[in-house]
């Protein structure tokens, strides 16, 4: 079995909120999350035995064996939840799998095609569509600071896409902001680059 | 009627109560189009829209650099000016999908309705054609899975 080096005491405490909640941090288990945890695994790797759901549980048994690491990050951490998390994770992977198998199709590859590069006009033509998929992104890598202090649905005001999605509350429910991968520090099978946007997860388009 | 000139997919995948939006256009602007029934749907959930997000990936250089520079900003104006100075034109297509996958086909329907209520001319059409068969891929891709 690997030996992996338990995170040391000074790990990033939970943040408080203008919100006047206590946020605490959370151990989502993205591919490359997981990947920080079992050591020579990749996160394509992982996110492929996800797609299977007996496999699913050879990696929920494979992440349990660190269940003590992980608590050291989320004190809060479920073992069921995980399961379902779990689910959650393969499920939307072979939801997007399918999606990128149907727009390489030849029966809708060239209109798929035709499609995108009526989108990367929309800047000019329909900026609040660019505006919202921007934001999009900024939830997936960056708001949980905004949300932290209260901004996230400033923003969404700010930015103007309140008025689209049906006010700001409702916004931030459509994009809401996510938090982040466990960024864990030591080194070791832990030293390994940022999860944003990983060169390879996936089959590219 | 210019649709083949404007984009060549033929159809426009509608929902019906967008449909009555398109039936109330004039017969020019209706003109040579052809609308197919969208009848898929997909029940989202805040767990589902969440986890969507958690699984963005992007790698398009100018993405990622907003990314980077989106982390340092710490005021809602400072970073919605960034969001606005960020355009999607040559991005690839693979982004592009992990974006829109991202968003999901609830808001993606909430844009094609606003954009079907402003639509005047054809090229407006061939815009809400593209955002309705990217939507149909997506909910064709979501409900098929059990």
């Amino acid at each position: 079995m690997a030996v992996v080096r338990r995170a040391p005491a000074n790990m990033p405490q939970p943040e408080k909120g203008a919100r006047g909640t206590e946020v605490q941090r959370r151990f989502v288990p993205t591919p490359e999350a997981i990947s920080q945890y079992l050591e020579n695994m990749k996160a394509e790797e992982i996110a492929q035995l996800l797609a299977s759901v007996e496999r699913r549980r050879e990696v929920y048994d494979r992440i349990m064996e660190h269940e003590e690491d992980i608590r050291e990050f989320d004190p809060d951490f479920d073992p069921e939840l995980l399961r379902e998390q779990l689910d959650l994770v393969g499920e939307t992977l072979q939801q997007k799998k399918r999606f990128q198998e149907e727009m390489k199709s030849p029966e809708k590859k060239g209109l798929m095609r035709r499609a995108w590069e009526r989108v990367k006009g929309f800047a000019k033509r329909h900026p609040i569509v660019s505006t919202l998929l921007v934001l999009a992104l900024a939830a997936s890598g960056v708001a949980v600071g905004f949300y932290l202090t209260g901004n996230w649905e400033l923003l969404m005001t700010r930015v103007g896409v309140e008025k689209i999605l049906g006010g700001a509350k409702a916004a931030e429910e459509l994009i809401p902001p996510t938090l982040p991968t466990p960024q864990l520090p030591g080194g070791g099978v832990f030293e390994i680059p940022p999860p944003t946007s990983p060169p390879d997860l996936g089959t590219p388009l | 009627m210019c649709y083949d000139d404007v984009m060549s997919s033929p159809v426009l995948h509608l929902r019906p109560e967008e449909r009555k939006i398109f039936n109330s256009f004039t017969d020019t602007l209706k003109d040579g189009w052809k609308v197919e029934e969208e009848n898929r749907t997909y029940e989202d959930t805040a767990e589902h829209r969440q986890m969507r997000l958690s699984l963005l990936r992007v790698r398009d250089p100018k993405l990622l650099t907003f990314l980077t520079e989106a982390q340092k900003e710490k005021s809602p104006a400072a970073l919605a000016e960034l969001v606005h100075a960020t355009d999607l034109a040559g991005v690839a297509e693979s982004d592009l999908a992990e974006l829109f996958f991202a968003l999901g086909p609830a808001t993606l329907s909430m844009i094609i309705e606003k954009l079907l209520r402003e639509a005047k001319k054809d090229e407006d059409l061939a815009d809400i054609a593209a955002l309705t068969e990217i939507r149909h891929s997506l909910l064709s891709s979501m409900m098929s899975i059990s």
